[in-house]
């Protein structure tokens, strides 16, 4: 065997197999977890801001959040306050799945 | 999918399809890997960093200018994190030591184990550059212009780095270069 062929055959020595689950199983993997992070910390961000709104509509309504709870709660029912908790929280459920996923990535 | 080209998979991919992402992984993942085996002359720490760049370009597809240059774009992205890697040098040393054990397990048929040690320390005594050239283009096949644009150096550069590695690993094999 020439030099020539013995080189050749060492740097052919170092290439990767063709196919490998184990790499490309780790790679999903990967890929997967931080895809997971991002939905979180946009959910997080979503369910804050609600959570900031709701707090805002009921100190608008000069409710006492603690002894008044419920009766926020009757008296939001039936008025646009409520309507728009709804479309805040429909939001908050439906808008990461309807945006392109590349967006929350 | 598998026969869609890389701009289509591209494409797709930036639209949000992990599928078309793992199509191109698939695609591009044995010589990349290749690639950085030849570079780091450490398989372990080359996986480690082909899995860094496969995620770096996922993240990053939407600064890919040409999406049928997804390939070149993809081995840049490999060769600037092995210079990243270069600059950890505990964890580089370990993996040395690592990898010096276990060269006699891949020592290719036709090579004695001396010439096989020979051949490795004249491959470790080549700067990064000469190592990165000869594994694209000598173990690869790659067109000096190709490696050019992957490396980022003149293609003038890229003959003189194959030229004198070459020589150099001929010569450890006891050779005229």
């Amino acid at each position: 065997m020439s030099a020539e062929n013995k080189l050749n055959a060492f740097l052919q020595a170092d290439k990767a197999p063709a196919r490998d689950p184990a790499f490309v199983a780790r790679l999903e993997e990967r890929m997967a977890r931080i895809r997971f992070g991002a939905r979180l910390r946009w959910h997080a961000v979503i369910a804050i801001a609600v959570s900031a709104i709701l707090y805002g509509l009921l100190k608008a309504s000069g409710l006492n959040a603690v002894n008044s709870a419920a009766q926020f709660a009757t008296d939001m029912a039936g008025t646009p306050g409520l309507a728009l908790a709804a479309i805040i929280v429909t939001a908050a459920v439906f808008l990461p799945r309807i945006l392109p996923t590349n967006l929350i990535r | 999918m598998q026969n869609a080209s890389d701009t289509d998979l591209v494409d797709a991919a930036r639209k949000g399809s992990d599928l078309a992402f793992e199509q191109l992984a698939l695609r591009h993942s044995q010589a990349l890997r290749s690639f950085l085996r030849g570079v780091c002359r450490d398989h372990a720490l080359a996986d480690d960093i082909a899995q860094d760049t496969l995620i770096r370009a996922w993240q990053r597809l939407d600064q890919l200018r040409d999406p049928a240059a997804f390939k070149s774009w993809l081995f840049g992205t490999g060769w600037r994190l092995v210079a990243e890697a270069r600059r950890s040098a505990g964890r580089r040393a370990k993996r040395e030591q690592d990898w010096s054990d276990t060269t006699e397990q891949v020592r290719p048929e036709g090579i004695s184990p001396e010439e096989a040690i020979a051949l490795e320390a004249a491959m470790k005594e080549l700067t990064p550059d000469q190592r990165a050239c000869i594994s694209l283009c000598l173990a690869g096949g790659w067109s000096h212009g190709e490696a050019s644009e992957v490396l980022d150096m003149p293609a003038g550069t890229i003959k003189s780095h194959i030229k004198r590695g070459r020589a150099k690993l001929l010569a450890a094999l006891g050779g005229d270069a």
